[in-house]
């Protein structure tokens, strides 16, 4: 089991913030690829590091595609949007309008799916920091492949030895595609607490 | 920063090979460098301050606004790939051929300057790598349909190196060979297929293919469990450009399930299903063969056998026993002809052999022997058994025959004329000549028979059959004669065999029906001595169902006792046509006319089907009767045949009895009427009555 970092009240607070942003960010994709595109959050947890790998590991055992971001700023650590199996490649090629059956990404296809991610992380990282009226700045994104472990390394990241995972299921819907992926939000456990905070001010101020 | 900084980093900021673009919160270009003016065709003072989204046009600025929305707002970093935004800005790059504008990756990043977050936007010329890219996106696809098309090949196909050794297998190989592809790759194909063994073939198809050539072909090949298969193979070498072979294909298909229906299906088209012999047309074929390739002195002997019996036991018997007869007889046949010659079942009751290397001389003892063993043969079908006999024909195979057509119908004549001589006999067959006399001979006997019918030139004849036994009344039998304008007479074994072949025995026949009531109508009062007039049937009459109307109607209309009237027809006859014979038997004998069988005995035929025919009279053959007092075993068959007869119920004829001696002992032996010149000659029917009185 894992143990709750934060209370459900956060969590669903957090949760709606990201849902507003997903709306954002579907618009864009929406615009961009003259169909019409739905993201929603349906559920959100923070949990220890150690607990999210386990999960993590047993999700996806096989190597995967990953977008990461870091950001820095009022709040620190790195964002990870996954997609099992063929998903990426699904989505990407979906939104590319491509058909043929190679099993690996190219390198348009490549971009194309940093863009997507960037759109999608940047919507998360937007919503937040305009609620919570804070500065985040976040880095390039950068496509990675291979297996989770791997990628969420802490040593890679310079993170802290206890960083916190804020986990976002994510479904991704096209006219006749349903996508699921996952964001994850890893923070230092200062930045967590810091977040905790300004949701309490927020919760407070707000509702 | 001080000034050398700053200078610095305004000379890296306009040599950097990409383009950088400095924008506010409110989109308006705060800087741009060397790169990007040159690309646009823009000098900064026209640009500086303004909006980019009025410098420029964007198929869809709402990305690129909340890009730098987000960069100034939040310090957010974005990407705006090509691919989904292709040729954003209108930059076009100096070495562009053709004037297009270029391929660009957007990168957006935050900055900070003198406390404002503002928006960098640096821009990379991609044309180069997104021409590439969709090159090789282009690229692999078409490999990956080719690859793809080898994977799912439903042929085998196995790629080589240049020195046969296998570094690729489709699964179709796998599962033809039963070889994985692990066990497979880095093995000798050769070696894979045939052992160590370096074959002739080996060598000369590595030789062929070596120099550059490809080789197609059917092979057995050994799957790895050991069973064999045929493959069709196809082996290529692939050459590079310097035309130097760097590997080999070898691409196979599993026929063997084709190979087995072939084989099957050529067996089918030239085998008799029924005696598993070659079938006629595999015989002719073999047989042309063997003429068209005849030496000057070689000589084989072509062989015709018609089984004498057959249509007596299919008759009798049903098909089921003429098949099993006929399966019977082929095996034996294949037990007596084991070297090497050409045994077929052209048809029917009809086989051929051809005896090579064989003179006629030779061929005959064999066809005698053949004959003998045949004669020895006894088929059974339930209660029945049955004597089987052969007639050959036989004829000369050599240099000087002109076609196997040629050749087919010589035998077949000499089948046909062992047959027509009594059968179960061997005929060869004797050069032109004498065959075309007796054509001739039939054709102008032909012509005779139609003018003597027309011209009412027959005569009848009556000889008498007498009774051996009490006091019984005599009968006569009609015999035709024919007149010739010379006024002499001829006896019909010249004109009715002719009469036959020409299909004319059924006009003779009623001739002499008619002719016989006629006589009989007429002479009425005079022929109450006499129990019955025989008349001859031919085979042939009995399957005419127009002379059995007019028969009746005759009898019908005319005055006599159609008891008086009896008919005979010859065993062979009877039983070749039995459905007929007993239909015209058992209407006839309805209105009281009477039947005898003919020739009983010289049809070699059993009892058996006596059952089947229902007569009155049995007129033993005179081939046994002549004999008799010096053969015993003819004597015996008169006795058995005369026993067998009275048995069933029939009354006994005895003929050919030439003298008294025969008379005396046909009496003990108690036959009932006797017949023959000993007894009373033919003689023209009016002179009957003449002699009739004289012997009242």
């Amino acid at each position: 089991m894992s143990e709750s970092i934060m209370s459900d009240d956060y969590c669903d607070t957090l949760c709606e913030l990201f849902n507003i942003g997903m709306g954002r960010a579907a618009a864009s994709l929406s615009e961009m690829i003259d169909e019409e595109v739905l993201l929603s959050v349906p559920s959100l947890e923070a949990v220890s590091y150690r607990d999210a790998m386990e999960k993590l590991h047993e999700q996806s055992p096989d190597p995967i595609d990953v977008v990461e971001q870091y950001f820095d700023g009022d709040f620190s650590g790195s964002a990870f949007l996954f997609f099992g199996d063929q998903s990426s490649l699904e989505l990407v090629r979906r939104i590319l309008g491509e058909s043929y059956a190679s099993t690996q990404l190219g390198e348009l296809e490549q971009e194309a799916l940093k863009e997507v991610s960037n759109i999608i992380l940047n919507a998360c990282f937007g919503c937040i920091a305009e609620v919570l009226d804070c500065e985040i700045e976040s880095g390039v994104p950068v496509l990675l492949r291979g297996n989770v472990g791997d990628i969420l390394d802490i040593e890679r990241m310079h993170i802290g030895k206890e960083p916190l995972v804020l986990t976002l299921s994510m479904s991704f819907s096209l006219p006749d595609n349903l996508i699921q992926g996952q964001v994850s939000l890893l923070m230092t456990s200062e930045s967590i607490r810091k977040l905790i905070r300004e949701l309490e001010q927020y919760t407070m101020l707000y509702t | 920063m001080n000034n050398c900084t700053a200078v610095l980093s305004e000379v890296v900021f306009n040599n950097t090979h990409c383009g950088l673009l400095v924008v506010d919160a409110d989109f308006n270009v705060i800087s741009a460098n060397q790169w990007f003016l040159s690309a646009a065709s823009l000098e900064i003072e026209k640009i500086e301050r303004q909006s980019i989204f009025e410098l420029f046009s964007f198929a869809k600025p709402q990305g690129l606004k909340r890009c730098i929305h987000d960069a100034c707002r939040f310090g957010l970093s974005s990407i705006m790939s090509n691919s989904l935004h292709p040729k954003l800005f209108p930059l076009y790059s100096r070495f562009a051929k053709n004037g297009d504008v270029m391929d660009q990756l957007c990168t957006i990043k935050s900055i900070k300057h003198e406390g404002t977050r503002l928006c960098l936007l640096q821009i990379q010329d991609v044309t180069d790598s997104s021409t590439r890219e969709r090159f090789l996106s282009a690229t692999t696809e078409t490999l990956t349909m080719f690859s793809l098309a080898v994977q799912h090949s439903p042929s085998s196909v196995v790629i080589t190196d240049a020195k046969g050794v296998i570094e690729y297998v489709n699964p179709k190989f796998t599962e033809i060979s039963g070889y994985l592809s692990s066990e497979a790759k880095g093995q000798s194909y050769f070696k894979l297929f045939s052992g160590n063994d370096e074959g002739v073939f080996q060598r000369n198809v590595w030789q062929l293919l070596e120099c550059g050539q490809e080789w197609v072909g059917e092979r057995c090949l050994k799957r790895q469990s050991g069973d064999k298969y045929w493959a069709k193979e196809h082996i290529y070498p692939i050459l590079s450009n310097e035309c130097i072979v760097t590997h080999f294909v070898a691409m196979q298909d599993d026929i063997t399930q084709f190979k087995n229906i072939t084989r099957k299906v050529s067996y089918q088209a030239t085998h008799d299903d029924l005696t598993g012999l070659l079938n006629r047309q595999a015989f002719e074929n073999i047989l042309r063969d063997t003429v068209d390739r005849i030496g000057d002195n070689e000589q084989h002997v072509l062989c015709f056998l018609d089984i004498d019996q057959f249509k007596i036991v299919n008759d009798t018997c049903g098909h089921v026993a003429g098949d099993e007869l006929l399966r019977q007889l082929a095996v034996m046949f294949s037990g007596l002809f084991v070297n090497g010659e050409t045994l077929a079942r052209l048809g029917g009751d009809e086989f051929a052999v051809v005896l090579y290397g064989h003179s006629l001389a030779t061929a005959k003892v064999i066809c005698e022997n053949l004959i003998e063993r045949v004669a020895d043969f006894r088929f059974r079908w339930e209660e029945n058994v049955f004597g089987q006999g052969i007639s050959v024909g036989m004829t000369e195979v050599t240099s000087h025959t002109t076609s196997s057509i040629e050749a087919i119908k010589q035998a077949d004549s000499a089948c046909y004329a062992a047959k027509d001589a009594g059968r179960n006999r061997v005929h060869i067959y004797q050069d032109a000549e004498d065959i075309l006399v007796q054509r001739q001979g039939d054709t102008y006997w032909a012509t005779r028979i139609n003018e003597a019918l027309e011209n009412n030139r027959l005569v009848l004849y009556a000889q008498p059959i007498v009774p051996l036994q009490s006091d019984r009344k005599s009968s006569y039998e009609i015999l035709v004669r024919m007149l010739v304008s010379d006024g002499g007479i001829i006896p019909p074994g010249l004109f009715l065999p002719a009469g036959e072949r020409f299909n004319l025995s059924h006009r003779i026949d009623k001739w002499v029906i008619d002719a016989t009531i006629d006589w009989m109508n007429k002479n009425t009062n005079e022929i109450g001595h006499i129990d019955h007039i025989s008349i001859n049937l031919s085979g042939i009459s009995l399957g005419n169902e127009a002379l059995l109307s007019h028969i009746i109607s005759v009898i019908e209309s005319s005055s006599i006792e159609p008891g008086k009237l009896a008919f005979e027809i010859t065993e062979t006859a009877a039983i070749a046509n039995l459905t007929h014979a007993n239909h015209f038997i058992s209407t006839l004998r309805e209105y009281g006319c009477k039947f005898a069988l003919d020739d009983f005995g010289s049809g070699l035929s059993s009892f058996a089907y006596l059952k089947h025919l229902k007569v009155d009279m049995l007129k033993i053959d005179g081939m046994f009767v002549k004999d008799m007092l010096n053969d015993p075993i003819d004597e015996a068959m008169v006795r058995s045949i005369n026993d067998v007869g009275h048995v069933i119920g029939m009354e006994t004829i005895a003929e050919f009895v030439e003298d008294d001696a025969i008379c005396q002992r046909l009496k003990e032996i108690g036959v009932d009427y006797g017949q023959g010149y000993g007894l009373g000659k033919p003689v023209p029917i009016d002179q009957i009555l003449v002699d009739s009185v004289a012997i009242a």
